[in-house]
C-alpha cells in the first residue's frame, strides 16, 4: 500500500471523530444559550468556524484520496462529513439576557474543542506535509481551534461577572458587556490573548523559529496590533534575523517595507533551492531513475519532480518581473506582501506604501486564480494604481492585488469543499481577507482609507471578510462582476448602502447569476451601481480593467472618493436595437 | 456547509471560466503592429488637442509609455499588449475647462468617433470617454485633481510576438 493510501486511512478515523467538534456549540446557540446583543455575530462565527471545520477535513481527505490515486490506488470514496444542524439564527436586536446553565455547557464545549481541534490539526498538518500536499486544511482546523480557545475563557470571565441566583438576568446588568464582546473588536479580546501571543513573539524574537508557525495560524483580530507593536521594540539585530526566517513576510501587522524585504529575501532562497534542485534532477542518478521507474511501469518520480520545479521557477520569475516594473516609468514602488510557493500560492503585491498611503485598495480575485496565473491580477492592481493615483492630484494611493487564499479551480468543480459552486472556499478566504486587513490596519503609520474590490468569486470572498469584521473590513466595497456576496442587503456588510458598489457589464453572465443571495446588481440589493461600459460577451467578466475604460476611470473615482466624477453613458438619442456582439464591423 | 454544485448556474460559471475569467483571458485583437498603434494613439491625442482653441502643451505621462498587457501564457508571461499615450494638458486656465469638454466632444463626433460615456456637466469637470472611428481605440478626456486634464487613446489588444521595451 502507498504511503498516501497509509495516510488517507488513519485520516479517515481522524476526520470522522473531529467534525462534529463545532455542533453542540451550535445547538447550544439555537436554544438560546444567549439571546440579542452579541449573539447573532456570536453565532455567525461559530457558524463560520463550524462550515469552515467541516469543509477543510473533507478537503484534506480528498487531497489525500488524489494523492493515493496518483501513487496508483485506485479510487477510494470520501466519507461525509457534513453535518445539519437546524438553522435558527440568532435574531438581531438588543441584549435579552442569558441561559446561564446553557452558556456554562457552551463555554465547556468551547474548552473541550479547543483541545481536541487543536490536536486534530496537528495530526492532519503532519499528514499533508509528509505527502506534500497543502497544508490549509490543517491550517483551518487550527484556526477554528484558536477562535475556541479564544472565546471560551472570555466568555467564562463574562458569565462570572453576571451570573445572578436567576437564570435570566436582567438586560441592565449584562448588556454591555455580553453586547461589547462580540460587538466591537477587541481590547476586550486581545487582553485575553495578551499572555499566549506575548509569551510566543518573545520566543520568536529569542530564536524558537517554531512559534512564527503557530502566530501564522492565529486570526485574531486583535493579534497584527500586537505584532506590530512587537516589531517597533525589537533591536535591529533581532529583526535583521528574523525577516531571514521562513514565513516571517506572511505575518500580519508588520510594517510593509518588513514583509516586502522578508518576502523578496524568501523569493531569493527559494529560487536558489529550486535551482539547485533542478540540477540535482539531472544528475545521472536521476536520470537512471527515470529509465528504472519506467522498466517498472511505474510513473516516473524523477520526471514529476522536475516538472513541479519547473512550474515553480516560472512563478518566481512571474513575480520577479512584476516586482520589477516597480519603482519605474513613473510606477510607485512594488511591495511583497505575501509570497509561498505551496498549492496554489500565495502572492501578494501592492503597488505603493500601503503603511503612508491616504488610500489603499486590495483587488481579491476569484475562480481559477492561481500562484502561475497571477500575473495578470498583479497588472489589474497596477493599472487600477495608474487611474487612481493619475486623478487624485496630491493624494497617495496604493493598490494590492491579494492571493491570500486558495480559489476554486476549475479541476475541482466537483470536488467538495473546493468546489466554485458552493461557499467553502469563500468561508476560508474570507477568514484569510479579514487577518490581512486587520494587519493593513494595525500597520498604517496614519489615517488612511481602506477599500476592497472583490471580482467575481471574489467578491463572494469579500463578503464573507465583511462578515467577519463588521464596518472594519474597509471604509469603501466595490463588486464588479459578482456572482453574489453571501448576504440579500448591502447593508448586512456592516456598511451604509452608499458605500457599497457594484459595477456590471450586461454582457457579464457571471453578474447575472445571483448565485450566492440576492443578485448585488438588483436594486432592492441597495447597493450603489456605477457604469462600466459594454463589451462583448465573451470578454465581459474581465474588461473591467481595461485601461482608460469606463468601468476603470469610475474604479479609479470612488477607490478615491471621487463620486462626482463618476461617468455615465450619454442619454441614448436613437434606438441601439443591436448587442455590440452583433453590431455588424464597417 | 459543503454545497454540491447546483447545475445551472455551474454550467454557467464554467463557460465563463473557459472564456476567460482570470485576469487575462479571451481578448478582442487587433491586426496592428505596435508602431502602427502607437503612432495612432498619438495622431488621436494629439488631432483632438489641435482642436482645443487654448492650443494646450502637451505633456507625456510617463505610465503610460509601458503596454499594458492584455493577454498573458498560462506562465503569467505577457503575450498581447495595449499601446496608450496619454498627455496631460498643460498651460490650461481651469475657467476654460468646460469649453475644452465642449470642443472635445465636437471633434470626436465630426471624426466619426463614439462618445461612450460623459460626466457630470455641473460639478464643472470636463470628463469624456470614446471609442475611435473605425479602430476602436477607447478615447479620454478626464479631469484630475488639482484642476488637470489630460487627454488619452488605448489601443485595442496587439498581438506582439515579443515583449516591446517601453
Amino acid at each position: 500500500m502507498s504511503e498516501a493510501s497509509q495516510a488517507f486511512r488513519r485520516a479517515v478515523p481522524l476526520a470522522v471523530e473531529h467534525h462534529a467538534d463545532l455542533d453542540s456549540a451550535a445547538r447550544l446557540m439555537i436554544a438560546h444559550a444567549w439571546v440579542g446583543g452579541g449573539a447573532p455575530h456570536f453565532a455567525a462565527c461559530l457558524a463560520t468556524h463550524r462550515g469552515s471545520l467541516q469543509s477543510a477535513l473533507t478537503l484534506a481527505l480528498s487531497s489525500l484520496a488524489q494523492a493515493a490515486v496518483r501513487q496508483g490506488a485506485p479510487p477510494t470514496p470520501i466519507p461525509q462529513l457534513t453535518t445539519h444542524v437546524p438553522v435558527a439564527p440568532a435574531p438581531h436586536g438588543p441584549f435579552r439576557g442569558i441561559d446561564t446553565r446553557a452558556m456554562s455547557i457552551l463555554i465547556t464545549s468551547l474548552d473541550s474543542a479547543a483541545g481536541r481541534l487543536t490536536a486534530a490539526g496537528r495530526r492532519l498538518a503532519a499528514e499533508l506535509s509528509a505527502q506534500a500536499l497543502p497544508p490549509s486544511p490543517a491550517w483551518t482546523v487550527l484556526r477554528a481551534a484558536d477562535w475556541c480557545a479564544a472565546q471560551a475563557p472570555d466568555l467564562r470571565r463574562r458569565l462570572d461577572r453576571i451570573r445572578r441566583p436567576s437564570h435570566w438576568l436582567p438586560a441592565d446588568v449584562a448588556a454591555y458587556e455580553l453586547f461589547g464582546a462580540h460587538a466591537a473588536p477587541a481590547p476586550a479580546l486581545l487582553s485575553q490573548l495578551t499572555p499566549p501571543v506575548s509569551a510566543l513573539l518573545s520566543r520568536l524574537a529569542a530564536g524558537d523559529p517554531a512559534c512564527l508557525v503557530q502566530l501564522l495560524a492565529l486570526r485574531d483580530p486583535g493579534l497584527p496590533a500586537h505584532v506590530n507593536a512587537w516589531w517597533h521594540r525589537l533591536s535591529p539585530a533581532v529583526q535583521g534575523h528574523l525577516v531571514t526566517l521562513h514565513g516571517f513576510g506572511s505575518l500580519n501587522g508588520l510594517p510593509a517595507s518588513v514583509r516586502d524585504q522578508a518576502n523578496r529575501h524568501q523569493l531569493a532562497a527559494e529560487k536558489h533551492r529550486l535551482t539547485a534542485e533542478l540540477a540535482r534532477l539531472h544528475t545521472p542518478a536521476a536520470l537512471a531513475s527515470i529509465s528504472t521507474d519506467l522498466r517498472h511501469l511505474a510513473v516516473p518520480g524523477a520526471l514529476a519532480a522536475q516538472d513541479q520545479v519547473v512550474r515553480q521557477l516560472k512563478s518566481i520569475a512571474m513575480v520577479e518581473r512584476a516586482l520589477a516594473v516597480g519603482g519605474r516609468s513613473g510606477h510607485p514602488p512594488a511591495y511583497l506582501l505575501a509570497f509561498d510557493l505551496t498549492g496554489t500560492g500565495r502572492l501578494a503585491v501592492s503597488w505603493g506604501d500601503p503603511d503612508t498611503s491616504d488610500t489603499t485598495v486590495t483587488y481579491v480575485p476569484g475562480l481559477n486564480t492561481r500562484l502561475s496565473a497571477f500575473a495578470g491580477d498583479i497588472d489589474r492592481a497596477r493599472v487600477l494604481w495608474q487611474q487612481a493615483q493619475a486623478t487624485a492630484g496630491s493624494r497617495t494611493v496604493a493598490s494590492i492585488a491579494w492571493l491570500g487564499y486558495d480559489p476554486p479551480q476549475m479541476s475541482g468543480t466537483l470536488t467538495p469543499g473546493a468546489s466554485v459552486a458552493g461557499e467553502a472556499p469563500a468561508r476560508r478566504g474570507g477568514t484569510e481577507l479579514a487577518a490581512f486587513t486587520d494587519g493593513l490596519t494595525a500597520a498604517r503609520t496614519g489615517p488612511g482609507r481602506h477599500v476592497v474590490l472583490g471580482h467575481s468569486y471574489g467578491s463572494l470572498v469579500t463578503g464573507k471578510a465583511a462578515l467577519l469584521r463588521p464596518g472594519r473590513l474597509a471604509d469603501e466595497l466595490i463588486f464588479v462582476g459578482s456572482p453574489g456576496v453571501g448576504v440579500d442587503h448591502a447593508t448586512e456588510l456592516g456598511l451604509p448602502g452608499e458605500h457599497v458598489w457594484v459595477g456590471e457589464d450586461r454582457n457579464d453572465p457571471v453578474a447575472m447569476l445571483g448565485h450566492f443571495g440576492r443578485d448585488p446588481g438588483a436594486p432592492s440589493f441597495g447597493a450603489r451601481r456605477f457604469p462600466v461600459g459594454r463589451s462583448l460577451m465573451q470578454q465581459a467578466h474581465s474588461a473591467y480593467w481595461a485601461p482608460e475604460s469606463v468601468s476603470l476611470r469610475n474604479l479609479g473615482a470612488i477607490v478615491t472618493s471621487r463620486y462626482d466624477q463618476i461617468i455615465e453613458p450619454p442619454s441614448i438619442t436613437r434606438p441601439q436595437l443591436l448587442l455590440p456582439q452583433f453590431t455588424p464591423t464597417e | 456547509m459543503n454545497q454540491m454544485p447546483q447545475i445551472s448556474p455551474l454550467i454557467s460559471l464554467l463557460l465563463i471560466a473557459a472564456t476567460g475569467c482570470a485576469a487575462g483571458g479571451t481578448v478582442q485583437e487587433s491586426a496592428m503592429t505596435r508602431s502602427q498603434a502607437t503612432v495612432r494613439a498619438d495622431q488621436l491625442v494629439r488631432e483632438t488637442a489641435k482642436s482645443i482653441d487654448a492650443a494646450p502643451i502637451l505633456e507625456l505621462d510617463e505610465t503610460s509609455a509601458v503596454p499594458t498587457p492584455c493577454l498573458f501564457s498560462e506562465d503569467g508571461v505577457p503575450e498581447r499588449y495595449s499601446i496608450s499615450r496619454k498627455y496631460w494638458l498643460r498651460n490650461m486656465p481651469p475657467r476654460q475647462h468646460m469649453d475644452v469638454s465642449r470642443q472635445v466632444r465636437a471633434y470626436w463626433q465630426s471624426r466619426g468617433h463614439t462618445i461612450t460615456a460623459t460626466g457630470d456637466d455641473s460639478a464643472g469637470n470636463p470628463n469624456l470617454a470614446g471609442e475611435s472611428h473605425p479602430d476602436g481605440f477607447i478615447l479620454a478626456l478626464a479631469w484630475a485633481e488639482g484642476d488637470n486634464l489630460y487627454l488619452a487613446a488605448t489601443s485595442p489588444c496587439l498581438a506582439i510576438p515579443q515583449p516591446p521595451s517601453p
